[in-house]
């Protein structure tokens, strides 16, 4: 029975064959597995990362072939030859994975190297930064104080008891606008002060009206309004003894402060 | 007695049909490997990545209980072998575009640190 059964395949096999009309031997999925395994085994990429894949793939293939050479079984032929191509599409992806992985290692080293280069850029904007803040600040004479910068105009620019300013001033004035035009981010508070001669509303009004003129001269140099307040101190705060010359003419000034950035908003409020 | 001999034929017969139709014994490693490469799939997220590979090798996968259990064995080998390499291609499959995914990813960021330094270094 089993021996009947056996012959019977080949016989099937021949009957199918001539039933259509002698068509050739072949089995598609062979053939496409066959090319597609020649493809994948001339590509050095694929050999060299999935080299046991291949070998699978190599492996389903040879049995295909054997199956459908030597045994005529179409089925276990299409069987294998599915297995194969199958092994060579997974092998042509891990290949792919391992390429793009390695590719990865280099462009994390590339991507530290631009985030270096970023961030030493970020350092040497910094010091360029504070290096031209501190030849702004030695050109104003400006001190560092509690309250923020602070550049003092001396009553060189203004005659006693007036509040044009005087054209020497204007060197001055320079100074600070030039300091405002590279420094944008920061806001200045002019507040004018006067010696103790004359009343007290007198004074008040006098420090007014100075600081206006030190701020329309800032704006006459392009600086924006807006990052300018003004106030008058009048004769409330004096840096040098009232008694003397000297000290009156260091009384009368305009001070210029640049508050520090945090606490900007807060001193300009207060106004 | 002619009766019984002819049962007798008739069942060794059937036995010898049997026989042969049975040559190939239940394949429960390769129901196992295919199961594990199924899980292995799924794991390395083939449900997103992956996801008509992963429904042709659970497919396949569903054939070959089938075929199991109406003991159609040779079936069920080989149904559970495509569905195993159909796994394997699912993983793989989900390995490579993570991996390209990766790739640009990394690319747009060295592109934007760059792009930010043109522009601060144009300043």
């Amino acid at each position: 029975m089993k021996k009947l059964i056996k012959l019977s395949i080949p016989l099937l096999s021949c009957l199918v064959i001539t039933a259509c009309g002698g068509a050739p031997k072949k089995v598609d999925s062979l053939e496409s597995a066959q090319a597609a395994y020649s493809t994948a085994s001339s590509n050095e990429v694929v050999v060299r990362h999935a080299a046991s894949e291949m070998d699978d793939a190599r492996n389903a293939l040879a049995k295909a072939e054997k199956n459908w050479k030597n045994d005529g079984k179409r089925s276990r032929t299409e069987h294998y030859a599915y297995v194969a191509s199958q092994k060579i599409k997974i092998a042509e992806l891990i290949a792919q994975r391992k390429e793009d992985d390695a590719r990865l290692e280099t462009m994390d080293l590339k991507r530290q190297r631009v985030q270096l280069e970023a961030r030493s850029q970020e350092v040497d904007r910094a010091r360029e930064e504070a290096l031209a803040m501190q030849q702004q600040l030695e050109a104003m004479q400006a001190q560092i104080t509690a309250r923020g910068i602070v550049a003092t105009l001396g009553d060189v620019l203004f005659d006693s008891g007036e509040a044009g300013l005087k054209e020497t001033s204007s060197v001055n004035i320079d100074k600070i606008a030039s300091f405002m035009n590279r420094f944008p981010e920061r806001t200045a508070i002019v507040e004018g002060h006067t010696d103790n001669l004359g009343t007290d509303d007198f004074n008040l009004d006098l420090s007014r009206s100075r600081a206006h003129s030190v701020r329309a001269a800032l704006v006459a140099r392009g600086i924006d309004g807006s990052r300018i307040s003004t106030q008058g101190m009048g004769e409330v705060a004096p840096v040098a003894d009232n008694n003397t010359t000297q000290g009156r003419q260091q009384n009368r000034r305009v001070e210029v402060i640049f508050p520090d950035l945090d606490m900007q908003v807060s001193e300009v409020e207060t106004q | 007695m002619i009766r019984s001999n002819l049962i007798a034929v008739v069942l060794t017969a059937t036995l010898g049909l049997l026989g042969a139709c049975s040559s190939t014994p239940k394949p429960k490693t390769e129901i196992a490997l295919s199961n594990a490469a199924l899980q292995n799939a799924e794991n390395a997220g083939a449900e997103q990545l992956a996801p008509l590979e992963l429904r042709t090798a659970r497919e396949k996968q569903a054939q070959a209980d089938g075929a199991l259990s109406s003991k159609k064995y040779n079936t069920a080998k080989q149904l559970s072998e495509q569905a195993a390499v159909d796994a394997e291609l699912a993983k793989a499959k989900s390995e490579a575009e993570k991996s390209r995914l990766a790739v640009t990813e990394t690319e747009q960021s060295i592109q934007l640190i760059r792009t930010e330094l043109d522009r601060s270094g144009s300043q």
